[in-house]
This record gives structure tokens, sequence and C-alpha cells, in this order.
């Protein structure tokens, strides 16, 4: 054991003197640093918004429930105030650590402005946004880690065997007595644990940036990535080992690796995408929105056509048609464009799980869909907590409608009590449990990978031509 | 004609050659023998324009190599320690190519007729060269600089790595060549080539030559015990 | 002696396992990606056109109506799919593909795609022009790298010099050589996109195509020759290698998102919801320090000073047709000022990510790929004008019809097809190709840069390659 620790100890004194790998370590905290800085002020800017509009309706609440009290008759009018006058913003949990992978973030959005009018008003808005910024990506925690950290690791490792064989240490370690696998593991493993020290202090002081309130969760998902980080880590170093021993230079080992990287982290990926969107192609916005004109024109000459009957009704009345009637007939022109909106909505919808079903089962083509998913549930920005709380959103939506609908129909004027009892918007949390059990089969998934990969590269080492090269030069048998 | 009149390379504090001098006419094959960093490899370079005197003057043929490094180099046949060449082109394209570089085209007839000359066996012309061993890389070698006609060759440690009959087949070769008019000045750690191959001997130690012998005036014991006195000297 | 050069190292290279492996792979998903773009691509511009179409009858069949309630109706304009974006989607997926064109509402684009795409969109899709722009250069430098640093490692690289070539002959030799083995990769591709592009579409988008073309190609030569010079410079062949993977990985994929994320926090955009709430308290203040209320009763009054008379009723016009328009003059102000704004917001970020673009040639190569593809941000926009040109256009004629066709008071006014035909309906012109390349002057100027940049340190190499010390 002793002697396993100075040799450690001798391979990192070792690394310290190749003049480049301090600075590309700092260079990787400084990268995870900034892009913690870069997570938090997008959250930050989002958080902001969602309060700024929660202070506001608050306020406007407020002032209508004052105005109800005197007797204002906007105010007391349950037709007005659902489909003129106010609007109530509901906002998407937010997660301890969401900054350190945006994720989906910047595509859903985690606001919804609702009113009583129908669902399709609100639940397609998007905000404007630079559409190259969007194809680019960001620049977050979790890019750092599926994309930059095996090339770290490829650039740590790529010659831990073959760059030694060429320079006939490896050969010189043996005839010297020692076995070619405990030397090529304690050079992995210091080379392993300085990156996985680096990459732990990067991603705590990344969350710490996050300035997220220290609840069980919080720490538990500072958990899980650091373990998911380091899990991904591993298996990278694990395949540039096994690459190194296979290969006949460090050259060909570094050209392999970097086909890995391109596989893994780019290429299956990519495909990925493509298969999904093949399987569970998404539904034609052209078509909804189309569908959406012929409903909403449906609609108008529905009213039309009662208010044409209720001026029919009542020819002494002319002008106005009177509060109550008008709203009853919006209320109706609302539910009917909603009655053939709905099911195509509950499609994009229904799309969007179906295809979360699908990434779930293809992710394990690679290690990168893999461990990108598994960070971004650690986050809340995989797409599924939006998913439930676009669920939750439409059930308080039916329940804000029915309260103001209730009213309108009976004629009931609002009071200041109304205004108090006005539906409150709980937004689904991220369970502690689920992230559990869905992020421990990957985890465990990767794990077995990486011990293959161990397994493997152990038994290489065992062989001779590892050790001396199958076709150098020189070397005669 | 190969000339170095008072030539000297400093890298930094480091003399590597102090006013050096030497000739080889046409015919001759001068060994330059000494230790590693005696200067053999830097007369070389310097001779092949890849390095410029500090001071003094290299010729090749009466043309100054310092002001013309590639006019003096189309006269050059350089053999270096390893011939490595292009492992996926085959003996025959990789003579062609280097024929090609020094502004000469052969026939396919030829470039085999050339190879043959050099000793490579025929089923390996159209072998690719990654495949051979080092003398028959030595011999691909050999043939590029029978394919230039260059009246001047320089070597550097040539017979490294081969075994006797390959080293002894180089030699016969070499000889050939120099009996062709040919300059040779060859690099070598093998006392026993060197004698059996030069015409002319220099030892070489701190950039200087320290001695110089015509081989057939002296014995390979007498050249042995030469050449460690003065590696011993102050 | 060039030619001899190229020659052998084409021959090399066609030899190399590694180069067949690659060349396999590019060729497989390049095919992947025709066939997908393609089918993607015929599958929008059908759907698109058609609901062109839809909307199109469905504005004339409205049957009798008010004009206004015709304004309100609308149109709707589809952002067509182009026929370059087979080759180059840019930002498409990202940009939404319809506008409402309303009364007194500019509305901007909705129905993203990418709302729809899987949670692994920011992964990228492997379009034609992905593949030129990120696998086809990393096959260029596993073939390049060797060039120089290993000859040299070998000692091959003395022997070739001591043949008596110059450096710059041997340095052009191994780049016509090694463009060669490029080309037998990139002139298929190219030859069937044109292939494709002339039977979607005939000759229109030609120029295109060809600019398209001799982008790609400026860009592998200046990869090639950047690869070729780290070969030439580095001390080994191992070192090379490292040295242009880390360059190719940080000009793809960390460079471009640092320069978007930069370009976000020093210029971010309004949300939808701020951006809505701006425009309504504008909408309420007026412009010019008039309130629209007070700005329509002034038009009242100098309609009625005009008319000689005292009330709405006695004028020959709808005064509720001038009021529309007073209404609409208003909210095109506001609006014009708002997304003016906005645009400038992403402009700002755009000047950001296009200054990177030095750091990275292929982020310069993407922007002018995306103008020359008609895919770009530049084009939305330009669709997003175009169709708001057609709505005010619409909202005058309509607003012109009240006024001169009816009375004021008249509620039970209505025109029909007749005016829904004047009116017209919403049709895409595409820009010119000047207005595109315009604005490619900075991304341009970058791979300038670069060219001469690699092209004087090449010089300046290529003399060095036959010297030691």
């Amino acid at each position: 054991m002793r002697r396993s620790v100075d040799i450690l100890v001798s391979e990192l004194a070792l690394l310290r003197r190749e003049q480049i790998l301090p600075w590309v370590l700092v260079g990787l905290l400084l990268a995870m640093v900034f892009a913690g800085i870069s997570g938090r002020m997008i959250v930050n800017e989002q958080r902001m918004v969602a309060v700024e509009a929660s202070e506001e309706a608050r306020a406007l609440v407020d002032s209508l429930k004052v105005q109800a009290e005197v007797g204002a008759e906007t105010s007391r009018s349950p037709g007005a105030v659902a489909y003129s006058v106010l609007s109530q913003p509901v906002t998407k949990a937010a997660t301890p650590l969401e900054g350190l992978a945006i994720g989906q973030g910047d595509l859903l959005p985690d606001t919804y402005r609702l009113t009583a009018r129908g669902a399709h008003t609100f639940l397609g808005r998007t905000d404007p946004e630079n559409s190259l910024r969007l194809l680019s990506g960001n620049f977050d925690v979790a890019f750092i880690v599926v994309w930059v950290l095996p090339l770290l690791a490829i650039g740590f490792l790529f010659d831990v065997v073959a760059g030694e064989r060429e320079r006939g240490v490896l050969w010189l370690a043996v005839v010297a007595g020692a076995s070619a696998g405990r030397f090529v593991w304690h050079k992995w493993w210091a080379r392993f644990l300085l990156l996985a020290a680096v990459t732990t202090v990067a991603i705590v002081l990344a969350g710490l940036i996050q300035q997220p309130a220290w609840t069980a969760t919080a720490a538990y998902i500072l958990a899980g990535w650091i373990i998911t980080s380091l899990v991904y880590l591993a298996f990278w170093c694990a395949l540039a080992l096994v690459v190194s021993a296979g290969a006949g230079s460090s050259e060909a080992a570094a050209t392999r690796l970097a086909g890995a990287w391109l596989a893994f982290v780019v290429l299956i990926p990519a495909v990925t995408n493509l298969i999904a969107g093949s399987i569970v192609p998404s539904p034609s916005r052209v078509e909804l929105t189309a569908t959406l004109r012929e409903a909403t024109e449906q609609a108008d000459k529905a009213i039309a056509a009662e208010r044409d009957r209720w001026f029919f009704d009542h020819p002494d009345l002319q002008g106005d048609m009177d509060r109550r009637a008008y709203y009853l007939s919006v209320a109706r022109s609302e539910a009917g464009i909603e009655k053939i909106m709905a099911p195509l909505l509950q499609e994009f919808a229904r799309n969007a799980r179906d295809q979360q079903r699908v990434i779930e089962v293809l992710k394990y083509l690679s290690p990168g869909t893999l461990t990108f998913r598994s960070l971004t549930a650690l986050s809340g920005s995989d797409g599924r907590l939006h998913a439930g709380f676009r669920d939750a959103v439409v059930v308080y939506h039916r329940a804000w409608q029915e309260f103001f609908v209730k009213r309108i129909e009976s004629d009931t004027p609002l009071t200041a009590e109304d205004y108090e009892r006005l539906p409150i918007f709980v937004a689904p949390q991220i369970d502690r449990r689920e992230l559990l059990v869905s992020s421990l089969i990957p985890l465990l998934s990767m794990l077995a990978l990486t011990c293959l990969l161990c397994f493997v590269g152990s038994r290489q080492l065992r062989n001779a031509d590892v050790i001396i090269g199958a076709h150098s030069p020189g070397v005669s048998r | 004609m190969l000339e170095a009149i008072a030539l000297t390379k400093n890298y930094g504090e480091v003399r590597a050659l102090r006013s050096f001098d030497l000739r080889v006419n046409s015919g001759e094959i001068y060994c330059l023998l000494g230790a590693n960093g005696a200067g053999k490899t830097t007369t070389l370079n310097i001779f092949l324009g890849f390095v410029r005197a500090t001071s003094g003057i290299a010729r090749i043929d009466g043309i100054d190599v310092g002001q013309n490094p590639t006019a003096t180099r189309k006269r050059i046949a350089y053999i270096p320690e390893t011939v490595t060449l292009y492992g996926t082109l085959s003996g025959v394209e990789n003579l062609d190519y280097f024929s090609k570089l020094s502004g000469i085209r052969h026939s396919v007839h030829a470039l085999r007729a050339f190879l043959e000359q050099a000793g490579l066996a025929v089923d390996a012309h159209d072998r690719p060269l990654q495949g051979y061993s080092k003398g028959m890389r030595q011999k691909v070698g050999i043939a590029i600089a029978i394919a230039r006609d260059a009246k001047v060759l320089l070597l550097d440690e040539p017979t490294s790595g081969l075994d006797p009959k390959a080293s002894n087949e180089f030699s016969q070769l070499i000889l050939a060549m120099a009996e062709r008019g040919s300059a040779i000045l060859m690099a070598t750690h093998d006392l026993f080539r060197a004698r059996e191959t030069g015409s002319r001997i220099g030892i070489m130690r701190d950039g200087s030559l320290r001695k110089e012998f015509v081989a057939g005036e002296i014995g390979h014991r007498d050249l042995e015990n030469e050449y460690l006195k003065t590696m011993q000297e102050g | 002696m060039i030619i001899d050069i190229a020659t052998k190292e084409f021959r090399q290279t066609f030899r190399d396992g590694r180069f067949r492996l690659a060349a396999t792979l590019f060729i497989m998903l390049a095919a992947i990606a025709f066939f997908t773009a393609s089918q993607r691509y015929q599958s929008l511009s059908a759907e698109r056109t058609r609901a062109q179409q839809e909307v199109a009858l469905q504005w004339v069949e409205q049957g009798e109506k008010n004009p206004h309630s015709a304004a309100h109706y609308g149109q709707y304009a589809f952002r067509p799919a182009l026929p370059l974006a087979f080759f180059d989607s840019g930002v498409q997926a990202f940009e939404g593909v319809s506008i409402w064109l309303e009364a007194h509402k500019r509305n901007y684009a909705a129905g993203r795609p990418a709302d729809d795409m899987s949670p692994l969109a920011s992964f990228g899709e492997i379009s034609i022009a992905y593949i030129l722009q990120v696998l086809l250069p990393l096959i260029l430098l596993l073939i390049a790298y060797p060039s120089f640093a290993a000859e040299r490692e070998s000692g091959t690289l003395r022997q070739v010099m001591a043949s008596g070539v110059t450096g710059g002959q041997l340095f052009l030799g191994k780049f016509v050589g090694l463009s060669a083995s490029v080309l037998l990769l990139m002139l298929p591709i190219i030859g069937i996109c044109f292939l494709v592009l002339v039977s979607t579409s005939g000759a229109t988008w030609l120029a295109h195509a060809v600019l398209l073309s001799v982008l790609y190609l400026w860009f592998m030569a200046l990869l090639l020759g950047l690869a070729l010079l780290v070969s030439a410079v580095a001390s080994t062949a191992r070192v090379a290698l490292l040295v242009l993977l880390v360059i190719w990985a940080l000009g793809n994929f960390v460079v471009p998102r640092i320069a978007a994320d930069m370009g976000r926090l020093a210029s971010p955009t309004p949300s939808a919801d701020a951006l809505l709430r701006a425009i309504e308290n504008d909408l309420a203040v007026g412009i010019d320090g008039e309130t629209p209320s007070a700005k329509i009763e002034k038009r009242r009054r100098q309609l009625h000073a005009l008319y000689k008379v005292s009330t709405d009723a006695e004028l020959p016009i709808n005064i509720q047709g001038v009021i529309f328009g007073v209404q609409d003059e208003i909210s095109d102000v506001v609006y014009d000022r708002h997304f003016s704004a906005l645009e400038a917001a992403v402009d700002r970020q755009l000047d950001i990510f296009e200054a990177a673009s030095i750091l990275s040639p292929r982020m310069a190569v993407m922007l002018v790929s995306q103008e020359l593809s008609g895919t770009s941000i530049g084009h939305q926009r330009q669709f997003a004008d175009g169709a708001e040109a057609f709505r005010r256009e619409l909202m005058k004629t309509l607003n012109r019809d009240i006024t001169l066709n009816s009375r004021s008071g008249d509620n039970a006014y209505r025109s029909s097809a007749d005016l829904w035909r004047e009116a017209g309906e919403y049709r895409f012109v595409p820009e010119q190709l000047g207005a595109s390349i315009a604005r490619c002057g900075a991304p341009l100027t970058v791979l300038v840069l670069w060219s001469l940049l690699i092209c004087g340190l090449g010089w300046g190499v290529a003399r060095r390659l036959g010297t030691v010390g």
C-alpha cells in the first residue's frame, strides 16, 4: 500500500513537470467557473422576469380587490376581469443548480401568462430570441463535462501505454521487476485522480456560484452532479487506457480516441436525435395554425349569429348587447375553440412525452447522451419537469376558467373575497426519489461499462506485445 | 568534389566545428571517424545546406553551399543512418519519386535496373517499403544515389544496424560508385568498414580534424589504437 | 516538380487505411444527411405551400363581413422552405414559421420547429453543411498532420530536401496532393447538391450554389494550409495531431458557445411578457407627445373643418375608417420602435459572434453559408419585414374601404370577396443575392485575414524547411 502511494506521489510529481498540464487544469477550472457564472446569470434573468410578472399580477389583484370593495363596475364583472383585465403568470418551480445545465431551458418557457381564454392563447408563446445563439448552444457546466472533459481525459491518457512503450520505459520497468499492469495503473490512477480532483472542485465552485438554498435536495443534486461527472470521466480514462494499449503508436491511439469522441459525443447523439424525430415525428405547427384559424373563424361566426339572435329577441335594446350575454357568448366561443384545439395541443404534449420515452431508451447508445440526460435531469432542464409543469398549468387553467365562467353564467359579480379565493398555482417540484430511481440505472450502466473497460485494459497489459510492441522496428524475435 | 575551408559552426557557447578543413576528390571515399558530438553530423548538415556555417566555406563542385543550397543539393545524394522513405509506396515508386524530385525522369525499366544494381531482389521491387528490412531500405537509398548519377555522396552511419553480409554488400556498392567518379564522404563509427572501404580516413574530436591517414597505409589494429589515443587525448 | 509531389501525396493518402475508413464513414453520413434533409425539405416545402394556399383561399372565401372584422381575421404569412435549406438548415429550426397579419398588431413569427424537437436538439443536426464544416475538416487534419512532422521524425524530410527541392515546392506540392484527396470527397457531394437543386428549383438558386461551392472549397484550402503549417512547425507528429485536434474542437464546439453566451450576457433580449407590456404602455401613451384619443380627436376636428360639418354623421365618409387608420399609425410607430430595439439587441449579440469568428474560421463559414442558403437571421428578418409591409398595405386597403364606402354609424356595412381579392394575398418574395452577400462583410473579412495569415506564415515556414539551425 505504501509502495503504491509512493509511486502515485512520484507520478504526480512527474506530471507537475509537464509545462502545459497545470495550465490545462487551471483552464478547466476557469471554464467551469465562467460557465457557472453564465448559467447563474441566465437563470437569475429568467427568475427576475417571473418575479416581476408575479408582483405585477399581485398588485393588479390587490387593486381590483380594492375597486371591488368600492363597487367599481369593471372589477366586479367576472367577464371583463377574466377576458380583458387579469392575466395570471404561472412559473415553473426553480431547481437548485439549474444554472449548471440550461438544457431545454432556453426553448421551453418557464413562465406562462394565462387568461380565461383558451390554452392555445398562451401555451405556444415563446420569447423572442437570437436564433443563432439557440443554434450554437450554451456554454454551461453540462457542456464542459460532456464535451470538453473527455478531450482532457484523452489528452492526459492517450499515451499512457503506447507512449511509454515508444519511449522504451515500459520495457525497462518490466525488466526492472515491476509488473506492466501495476506500472501503467499507477500512471492511470495518478492522472485520473488529478482530473477527478479538479473536476470535483470545479463543479463544487460552479455549484456554489448558483447560490442555491442549501436544502437536502440541493446537496443531493450537487452530489449527483459530482458522481455522474466522475463516472463519465472514469469511462473516458478507461477507454483511453484500452485504446492506448491496443494501438501501435501513441499517434494511432490519439486518432482512435478522437474518433471515439466524435462518435460518442457528436455523431451518435445527433443520430439519436434524428432517430427520435423519425420514430416520433412532431405534429405540424402549420396544421395547428390552420386549425386554430378555422376554429376561431367558426367561433366568431357563432358569436355573430348569437348576437344577431339576441338583437332579434331584444329589438328594443339597440346598441350594446348586455354584458352578461356578451361574456357568456365569449365563454362559449372560447370553449368551442378549445374543444377543437385541445386534442391538437394534447398531441403536442403526447409527442413530447413519447420523444422523452424514446430518448430514455436510445440514450444508452452513447455515454455522451447518457451523461447529458443525467445532468440535465438533475438540473430539471431535461424537459420532464417542464412537461409536469405544463400538465399542471393545463389543470390549473381549467380551474381558473371555471372560477370565472361559473360566475359569468350565474351572473354573480366578483367581490373582494372572491379575489382572495382565486385559484393558486402550485408548481410541481423536482422529486428526489424519482431522480434517484431515474439516475441510478444510467449511473450503474456507465460504471459497469467502465469496469469492463478496466478489466479489458488489465488483460491487455498482460500481453507481451503491448509492452514491447508487436511491430517495433529493431526488435528481433 | 567536396571542399571545406576553415569551416566553423557555433551553437551558442558550444563550438561544434572549429576551423575544419577537408577536401574529397572525385573517386575518393573519405571516412570521417569520431565519437558522438565530434562534429561529423554537423559537417554533413553544412554540406547538405541544412545548417549555415558560422564562418568558413563549404563547396560542392566549386559551388558555395551557403550561397546556393538548392543548387548544391542537386549534385548530392544523401543516405542517412536509417533510410525510412515512404512505407506505403513500393521500392520502384520511392525511387521514381526521389528521382523526379531531383528533376530526373527514368522509365520503369531503368528504375528496376537501378534497384537491381543496388542489389535489391527483383521480387521486392513492387512490395510496399514498410515490409523491407533495414538492409533493403539501404539498397533503395543507394539506388536513389545511382539513379541521380550524383557526383557527391554523403553517408551518415550507413552501416549502423546492418549485419556483416549487408554491410559488406554496401561497401562493394560504395566502392563501385567511387570507381565511377563520385566523391564520397562517409561519417561512421565503424572502424573496420572505414579501413575496408575508405581511401582516406580522418579522426575528428571536438569539432576539429585531429588525424588523417591513407587507408591503405594503416592496418586495422593501428587504426584502432590511433582512434583510441585521439579520444583519450586532452 | 509540384505535380510529382502532389501525385505522391495523393497516392499515399489513398493507400492510407485511415483515410479509406474516414472516407467511408464520411460518405455514409453524407448519404444519411442527404436523404433526411431532402425528405424534410420536400415535406416542409409542400406543407407550407399548401398552408399558404389554404389561408389565401380562406381569406377570399371568408364571406361577407365588415372589413374591420376581416382585418382582425387577417392573413397568415408562412415562411417557405427555400431550395438550399436542404443543404444548410441554418437557424430555421429556431425561428417561427408563420406570422399572423392582423389589425393593429405586429406579431413576431410563431411555431418554432425546435420547440417540438427532442431533448437532444443541443447536440445538433447532421446536415450536409454540418458535415462539410465539422466532419470533413477532421478527416482533412487526420490526413494532413503527418505530412511534415512524421517525415521529419523519420528522417525522410531530410532526404527529400537533400534532393534539391525547395521548401516552397514541397509545401505547395503537398497542398495540391492533399487537396486532391479532399476534393475526391467534396466534389461528389457538391455535384449531387447541384443536381438536387436544379431538379427542385431550376436555375434560380444556381448562383447561390456556385458561391457556396467556392466558400467551402476556400474553407478546405484554408484548413489544409493550417494543418500543413502546424505539421511543418510541430516538433513531432504527435504534437501536430494534438494541436490540430485542439484547434478543431475549440473552433467547432467551444468558441461558438462562449461567443453566443457572451452575446446574451452583453445584450439580453426582452422576454415576450416584457416586450408586450412595453408595447401596451407605449400604445396607451401614444406618439409625438399625443395620446391616441387626442390624436383621434385632432383628426376628427380636421375632418370636420375640411368638410365644414359639426358631427360625424354629417361627414361624407365613415370616420371609423379614419380612426382605424390613426390607430394603425400609432401602433406601427410603437411596434417599429420596439421591434427595432429587439433587432438591435440581437444585432449586438451577432456582432460579438462575428468578432469571435476571428478565432474560428468555421464560425465565419457558418454565417456566410447560412446567408447563401437563405437560412440566416437576415433572411428571417427579410421574411418578417416583407410580411409586415404587406400587413400595413392590407390594413390601409381595408380601412380605406370602410372610410370611402360607408358612412359613420353604419354598423351593417359589409364587404365581399371583391374587396378581399383587391386587398390581395401574401406572397413571399426571396431577397436578391446581393442583399445576402452584403451581410457577409465581417465573416468574409475574417476568412480573408485567415487566408493572408496562413499564406504569410506558410511562406515563412516553407523557406525555413531546408534549414535546421
